[in-house]
Formats: structure tokens, C-alpha cells, sequence
């Protein structure tokens, strides 16, 4: 029961955030910098960049657009709806020279995913939680 | 036209290997190719599919986990071309009351392909098309992939085809080859020991290896020789001996011969010694014949001289007397008989001294020399030589004569000996026909004995006939024969037709009988007339 209910209250907690529309970036140590400014951080994720200045790959990491930080991440982020994003990256992934986001169903996954994958950047909504990982800034700032 | 078996096995075998590496190199190959082909684009459809699967799930769960998988696949294709997605754009009229799609293509891979969305599989390239339908978009993956690969991989199939079926067409030939061999090889051994047993060498034998029906065949060969061997030797033998038994035969037989042979040189001898005899007497005969009429011919004028003398002696004593008496003109009238009687005397003693200076004549130039003759004359010299000749035998004989000479006859070259016998013969023959007949005839029977000559073209024809006997048919043939004749010993020798014939032969002409029993017969000499 215990383990039903917890994700179930990070979900809730999750869509407290949401509703705040706060969104944070958060970074593998390795590779990814600490700081963007919002358009980079829009380049970046539209897959202009295949490597960080380090060497190390580029990772994207999204909420899928069914959740609410999926959808403002397109409306804050890309400025575009999610079928425009989701076709951008299909044509960007056919095109084959970045990969494409992954994208998660849940935010712990996703922090997962960053904390264990180097040169990995995702959007979440929340703190940065987890080892290997930390807060990129957006224009200075934690969140967006 | 000879084929040998040889080269019919080598025809069948090249046949059959032909007709497999034909399969092989055609039929195996085209299959393989398009077994390739099709698996090839079966290939290329699941990929596309497979494309078209991962874009679907990325476009409606944002995974874009397989269209990379599956992108990566695809590009690490060499053969591949492009990869398009297209996309369906649906166009509403103003009332929203229809619409329109629009098919174009949103992304290439690569980027730099020119994309022409009429494209269709052709021979250089193979286009896969896969649908995608999402709530998102509308569309489709083309795939396009060269078909040089597979191409090469046909290429390969031919020539791996070509080599196996030159390989297989080599080891078949090869095969056929020693197979044609050790057929033929045999056979021909065979054939040529059959040759020479043809040819009578029984010594030959076929050597055989093969066990199948020709060695068989080789094995029945030579007993076959083997039996001929022996029952050649057999007759061999049978044969020396049959020739051996030949030979002492011979011997006996040939001793035989000599000794008949010596036999009839003797009795052939004596034959010819008779038949010499014969010709003579037959020669003697006709001169007899001939004597009897010359010496007729001669008594007639000495009977003149004779008598006429005896007279002139009387008549002489007379004149005596009437000299005594001194009556001249009794002794005028006795002059004159006796002068008369001396003419006639010396008339008839010069007829005489013709008659032999004649015969001598004859004998003198009887060495047989041709000379100008005269038939006619000829013809009634021995007609009345044959007459009196005959008459001086038998002095009843009598027969009516009647000649008929052709007066326009010029001389001919003859030996008139010769001829005069023939004549004579002829005539003598014809007298014997018509006294035979008169024995069998009726009183009323007339003898005649007729004589003709006439001239013709370039020959002349002496015709002998009679009213006789005549010639039997049966006996026709045989009358010209030597020795033949029907007449008693003593009476004819069966010579005389025969000497004719060559007489009148030797002269160029011939001899020729027409005859009717008891009616007569009629024989004609042709001569040349020169
Ligand atoms: N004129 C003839 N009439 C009948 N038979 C004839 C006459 N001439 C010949 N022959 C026959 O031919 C035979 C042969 O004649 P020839 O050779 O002269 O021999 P030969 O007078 O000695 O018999 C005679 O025996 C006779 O039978
Ligand atoms: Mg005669």
C-alpha cells in the first residue's frame, strides 16, 4: 500500500508545481554547462547541438507532452504546440544527426535518466533531487 | 552413314550434360536471381514498414527510440537511396464542404537527394512505400534502394552458375568420355577379332576386363572362335583326307586316261587310214564310171574304123577282079567307095584321137588349176560320160534325158575336174534314184533325168533333177555327212555328196537339195559367176 501511495503523492505534489509553471533545468555533471540563456537553452533543445564543448554527447530528456510539464515546456520553451514539436523532431530524427529527446511519463524517471546518463539535460518541475546531477540556469535564474 | 558407338554415347552424354548446364546456367540462375530480388524487396518493404512503425510511435507517444533504430538500420544500407516521409495535407474548401490532399514531402534523408515523389521501382532502384496514420499527421515512408547490390549478388549467382555448369559440363564429357571409351574400346577389340576371324585367322582372341554384358559378349566371342577353330580343324582334316583319296583317285584315273587315250589314237589312226582308203575307192569308182564311158566313146568310132576297113578290104578284092576284068567302070565305082569308106575311116579314127587327146587333157591338167570353162559344155560332156558309163554296166537301163543350157553362160574360172566329178556324182546319184524307183513304180514309170543352167545376177546355177526315189526327211541332214549313204556295201561309198560340197565350197559356192520322197529330187550348185 505504502508503495502505491507515494508516487501517487509525488503526482499530486508534481502537479502542484505545474500549476505553479515553474520549470527547472537540470544537467548531468558531465559535460552539460551550468548556465543558458533561454534561446540557447531552445536551441539546444530543437537539437542544434550534438556535443558539448567537453566532447561529451548531448542527451535531451523531456515529460512527454500528455503531462503538464510536457505541454509547458512546449508553450514555455519551444513557443509551439507539442504536434509541432513532436513533428520537428521526427523530421530531425530522421535526418539522423542528433538524437532525439527521450521522453518520460514521470519526473523521478526522468531525473534518473539525467543523474545517470553523461552529457544528459532535462525539464523538469522540481528541485534536482539526485547525485551526478545538478540546476543548469536559465538567464540566471533556477527556473523558468 | 557409320556412327560409331563411341560417338553416339559421346552424343548422348554431350547431350545430356548440354542440356543440364543449359538448366544450370539459365534456369538456376534467373530463379536464383529473382528469388533474390523478391526476398530483396520484401526486404526493403519491412524496412520502410518498420520506419513507418517507428515514426507512428513517435509521433503518438513522442518514442522516437525505433525510428532511430530503425533510421540507423536503414542508413547503414549502402544500396539505400533515400529515405522520404511525406506528408498528407488535407485542404478544405471555404465552405468546409470538400477537401483536397496534398501528398509532400516533409524530410529526405540525405538532405541533399532530390526527391521525385513520382518515383516507382524500376531496374536500378526499388521503391517501398509505407503508410503512417496518426492523429498527429498523415503520410508516408518512401524507401528507395539501389539495386546494384543485388544486382552484383545475381552477377555473382551467374558466374558461381557458369562455373558449376562448366564444371559440371567438363566432368560430364569427361565422364562420357571414359564411359564412350570403355564401351567402344571393347567392342571395337571385338569387332576387329571378328575381322580376322573373317578373314580366317582363328587365332584371335578378344581380351575382356569388363564385367557387364560386352565383356560377356567377349567371353561368348571367343568360344564362339574357339568351336569354329575346332570344327574348321575338323573339316580340315576331313578335307586333306577326302583330298588325299582324291589324289590316289586321280592317279588310277589318269593312268586310265592315257591308256584310252593311247587306245583311241590307235583306233583314230586306223580310222584315218581307212577313211583314206575309202576317199581313195570312192575316187577309184568314179573313175571306173568314167573309164566305162570313155571307153565307150572311144569303141564307137573304132567299131567305124573297124568296120569301114573290113569293107575297104572287100571292096579292095573286088577291085582286084574287075581290074582282072578290065571294067573300068566298075573299077571308077570301086574307087569311089573306097575313097568314100577311107574318109569315113579317118573321120572316125580322128574322132577317136580326140576322144583321148581329150582324156589326156583332162589327166594332165588334173592338178586342179582353175581355167576358163565352159558349163554347158562341161554339164553335157559328163552327162553323157555318166550315161554310158552306166549303160556299160547294165545295158537295160534306159531313161529319158533332157537338157536345157542357158546359151548367154560366159566361161567361168573352175577346175573342171572338180567340177565334172560333182556333176558326174550328181548325175549318178540321180541315175541310181530313178532305177530304184522304176522297181517300185508302175510299168507306165518314165525314168527322167533333166539338166539346166542359168545365169544369174553374179552367179550362175547348175539344176540335176530326177523323178526317183526322193530323200526321206529324216535323212535330209545327213546326206552331205561322209560316209553316209543308204545304198549296199559295194554300191556306194557315202562320199560322194560329201566331196561335192567341199568341191563346190572351195570354188565359192554351194551345194543345196530340194527333194519329195517318190516324187523326185532336184539338186542346184550355185557357182560365181567369174
Ligand atoms: N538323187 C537322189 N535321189 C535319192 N536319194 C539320193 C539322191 N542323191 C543322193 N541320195 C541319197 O544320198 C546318199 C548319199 O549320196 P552320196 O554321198 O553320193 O553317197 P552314195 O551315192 O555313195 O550313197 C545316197 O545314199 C542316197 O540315199
Ligand atoms: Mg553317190
Amino acid at each position: 500500500m505504502k508503495k502505491l501511495i507515494l508516487p501517487l503523492l509525488l503526482c499530486c505534489s508534481l502537479a502542484v508545481f505545474a500549476q505553479n509553471g515553474a520549470l527547472t533545468v537540470i544537467g548531468n555533471s558531465n559535460g552539460v554547462p551550468s548556465s543558458f540563456t533561454k534561446a540557447g537553452l531552445k536551441s539546444v533543445f530543437m537539437g542544434n547541438t550534438a556535443n558539448w564543448p567537453n566532447g561529451t554527447k548531448v542527451k535531451l530528456a523531456l515529460m512527454k507532452f500528455t503531462t503538464t510539464e510536457g505541454q509547458q515546456t512546449c508553450s514555455k520553451l519551444f513557443g509551439m504546440s507539442s504536434g509541432d514539436v513532436t513533428k520537428h523532431w521526427l523530421m530531425t530524427s530522421m535526418k539522423g544527426r542528433v538524437d532525439a529527446p527521450v521522453f518520460f511519463t514521470s519526473a523521478d524517471a526522468l531525473q534518473q535518466f539525467v543523474a545517470r546518463t553523461p552529457g544528459a539535460i532535462g525539464i523538469v518541475a522540481g528541485a534536482v533531487t539526485l547525485k551526478n546531477s545538478k540546476t543548469v540556469l536559465v538567464d540566471g535564474r533556477n527556473s523558468f | 552413314m557409320f556412327i560409331g558407338v563411341k560417338t553416339k554415347i559421346l552424343l548422348t552424354v554431350f547431350a545430356i550434360v548440354l542440356l543440364f548446364t543449359i538448366f544450370s546456367l539459365l534456369y538456376f540462375p534467373s530463379i536464383q536471381g529473382r528469388t533474390l530480388l523478391t526476398n530483396y524487396k520484401s526486404e526493403v518493404q519491412n524496412q520502410a514498414k518498420t520506419i513507418a512503425l517507428g515514426a507512428t510511435i513517435a509521433l503518438s507517444e513522442q518514442n522516437f527510440k525505433g525510428l532511430q533504430t530503425a533510421m540507423d538500420f536503414v542508413k547503414e544500407n549502402d544500396e539505400l537511396r533515400f529515405v522520404t516521409l511525406m506528408q498528407n495535407d488535407t485542404t478544405w474548401t471555404a465552405d468546409s464542404s470538400r477537401f483536397t490532399i496534398a501528398t509532400s514531402p516533409m524530410v529526405t534523408f540525405p538532405e541533399t537527394y532530390k526527391m521525385d515523389d513520382k518515383i516507382a521501382t524500376s531496374d536500378s532502384i526499388i521503391v517501398m512505400r509505407a503508410p503512417i496514420q496518426t492523429a498527429l499527421m498523415n503520410g508516408e515512408i518512401i524507401l528507395g534502394v539501389s539495386t546494384q547490390s543485388i544486382k552484383a549478388k545475381q552477377r555473382k549467382v551467374r558466374t558461381t552458375a557458369l562455373l558449376i555448369s562448366g564444371a559440371i559440363f567438363l566432368l560430364g564429357m569427361l565422364i562420357g568420355l571414359w564411359l564412350s571409351r570403355s564401351i567402344s574400346h571393347p567392342v571395337k577389340a571385338l569387332r576387329t577379332a571378328a575381322r580376322k576371324v573373317g578373314e580366317g585367322d582363328l587365332t584371335s582372341e578378344v581380351k575382356s576386363h569388363s564385367k557387364d554384358e560386352i565383356g560377356e559378349l567377349a567371353i561368348a566371342f571367343n568360344n564362339m572362335v574357339k568351336d569354329i577353330k575346332n570344327l574348321s580343324d575338323l573339316t580340315l582334316k576331313q578335307e586333306k583326307e577326302k583330298q588325299e583319296m582324291l589324289a590316289s583317285q586321280n592317279e588310277a584315273l589318269e593312268k586310265q586316261v592315257a591308256e584310252r587315250t593311247k587306245e583311241l589314237k590307235t583306233s583314230l589312226d586306223h580310222l584315218k587310214a581307212t577313211q583314206a582308203q575309202l576317199v581313195q575307192s570312192e575316187k577309184m569308182a568314179s573313175l571306173g564310171e568314167l573309164t566305162a564311158g570313155i571307153a565307150h566313146e572311144i569303141q564307137n568310132p573304132l567299131n567305124f574304123v573297124n568296120n569301114f576297113s573290113e569293107i575297104n578290104t572287100e571292096l579292095l578284092d573286088e577291085l582286084k577282079t574287075a581290074i582282072d576284068a578290065n571294067d573300068s567302070a566298075e573299077i571308077k565305082d570301086l574307087i569311089q567307095d573306097i575313097k568314100d569308106n577311107e574318109t569315113k575311116i579317118v573321120l572316125h579314127g580322128k574322132r577317136a584321137d580326140g576322144i583321148v587327146k581329150g582324156m589326156l587333157q583332162h589327166s594332165r591338167s588334173s592338178a586342179g588349176q582353175k581355167e576358163p570353162s565352159d558349163i554347158n559344155a562341161l554339164c553335157d560332156e559328163y552327162l553323157r560320160l555318166a550315161y554310158h558309163g552306166l549303160r556299160a554296166k547294165d545295158k537295160s537301163f534306159n531313161v529319158k534325158m533332157e537338157t536345157d543350157y542357158d546359151n548367154t553362160l560366159e566361161k567361168i574360172n573352175i577346175v573342171p575336174q572338180e567340177i565334172g566329178r560333182v556333176i558326174l556324182n550328181i548325175i549318178n546319184n540321180a541315175f541310181y534314184a530313178v532305177s530304184e524307183m522304176k522297181k517300185l513304180a508302175a510299168d507306165s514309170y518314165q525314168p527322167l533325168v533333166s539338166i539346166k543352167t542359168r545365169k544369174l545376177n553374179d552367179k550362175i546355177e547348175i539344176h540335176v533333177a530326177d523323178n526317183g526315189d526322193g530323200i526321206p526327211d529324216a535323212i535330209k541332214e545327213k546326206i552331205f555327212q561322209p560316209f553316209f549313204t543308204t545304198k549296199p556295201t559295194g554300191s556306194g561309198t557315202g562320199l560322194g555328196l560329201s566331196l561335192s560340197y567341199d568341191i563346190i565350197k572351195a570354188h565359192g559356192g554351194s551345194l543345196h537339195v530340194k527333194s519329195e520322197e517318190r516324187k523326185g529330187t532336184e539338186f542346184t550348185i550355185l557357182l560365181p559367176n567369174s
